[in-house]
């Protein structure tokens, strides 16, 4: 499906993301960025440069709104309001019809299941549910 | 003091620990936590997006059922409070967010709500508690802040994001060795428990790496806020013990 991803990008989200720098401050500081195929940073970066690979990365499902780049970043972009943005237009244009995605819930260990505070569960159906 | 308190739901099920202790603290502290009646949900996180105002309707319904009755609320979730306070935030800076969130709640919020946590009620009365305390171990403290209490940077409740030393002081007040280490605001990995267990593995492994540095010797014992990084703290080491500040507090209190 073809998509602009800058412009359904900006329909939903104000984050300044053409002020960045590219200094690489978040990925740094990201506690998960070892885990993730695109760099906060990188991920920007596609982004400004019309790349609609990025809703192909993992990267916006492990952002996990720490805000620990946006507490760093120089240029006060929030990079969880960016992935947040991302994975909605995923969710969208893309899932419309699963309604939750990467997530299977019988494979997610019981015994976390059941002993996990609500609030993460709820978090998570949040994160990856369209609505 | 009287107060309206808003649990929600984690402290109602799995953190059940954390509210039964928060209440028998404020109970010997002579502040009355009155349940918000009706409390609803206040979807767990706080998504700001500009097309999409149903993303805060569930703090808004809190904020305006606590109208009916008070000025002011108390929390204690980690999660609940970073939602509510940013969702609140959003509501009065954003004229278009609010016209829509009225239109659909067919109610307004007319004036803040101020949104206490639980901590600073603890802080006003650190005297009292001092006086009540029956028996002190010899553990130091390690107390880990996580996330939610801590960013985003100017209406969070810690405003050091990187070294906050609220709780350090409250329990130095008491009389505890405390251990100042590194990554007590780093993320514990949340949710991702249940997607990519190994990101939480390596956030949780970090913060205990950076714990035993910073201890040493002396034994220790970790110090929580947030019902989230309790979990994940407790189910992926098990070096170290990890209390709520308010579980702590209470076995002090009780002398066990």
């Amino acid at each position: 499906m073809e998509i602009n991803i800058l412009e359904e990008f900006f329909n939903i989200c104000d984050e300044p993301i053409f002020k960045c720098i590219n200094c690489g401050v978040c990925s740094a500081s990201c506690p998960i960025s070892k885990f993730m195929e695109l760099s906060p940073q990188k991920l920007i970066f596609y982004l400004v440069n019309n790349k609609k690979e990025v809703l192909e990365k993992n990267t916006i499902w492990l952002c996990a709104s720490c805000l620990n780049c946006q507490a760093r970043c120089r240029k006060d972009i929030d990079f969880s309001r960016v992935a947040d943005a991302l994975r909605h237009i995923y969710l969208r244009e893309i899932a419309r019809k699963k309604w939750l995605l990467e997530l299977e819930i019988d494979k997610i260990k019981r015994e976390i299941l059941t002993k996990s505070p609500q609030q993460l569960f709820i978090a998570l159906q949040r994160k990856f549910a369209y609505y | 003091m009287r107060y309206l308190y808003y649990p929600g739901c984690t402290l109602k099920t799995t953190g059940k620990v954390f509210d039964d202790s928060i209440k028998e603290v404020a109970k010997v502290l002579d502040i009355e936590l009155k349940e918000l009646t009706n409390w609803y949900c206040c979807q767990a996180i706080y998504t700001p997006l500009n097309d999409a105002p149903s993303l805060i309707l569930g703090a808004m319904r809190n904020l305006i059922e606590t109208q009916r009755e008070d000025d002011k609320l108390v929390t204690a979730c980690a999660a609940c409070y970073n939602v509510l306070l940013r969702a609140q935030n959003s509501y009065f800076q954003d004229q278009l967010l609010k016209e829509r969130v009225d239109a659909y709640l067919e109610e307004e919020l007319r004036e803040r709500i101020k949104i206490i946590h639980f901590f600073e009620l603890l802080e006003e009365k650190v005297e009292l508690l001092n006086s009540l305390i029956k028996k002190r171990n010899s553990f130091s403290l390690a107390c880990y802040y996580g996330c939610l209490l801590t960013r985003p940077k100017g209406i969070a409740l810690f405003s050091n994001d990187i070294n906050p030393q609220r709780l350090e002081n409250l329990f130095s007040k008491l009389g505890f060795n405390i251990i100042d280490f590194g990554f007590k605001t780093r993320c514990c990995g949340s949710y991702l428990t249940y997607t990519k267990e190994e990101a939480v593995k390596d956030c949780v492994e970090k913060i205990v790496l950076s714990i035993e540095e910073a201890a040493g010797n002396n034994n220790c014992q970790i110090l929580t806020t947030c019902p989230l990084c309790q979990f994940n703290l407790e189910n992926y080491q098990n070096k170290y013990q990890v209390f709520y500040f308010t579980q702590f507090l209470l076995s002090l209190i009780k002398g066990d």
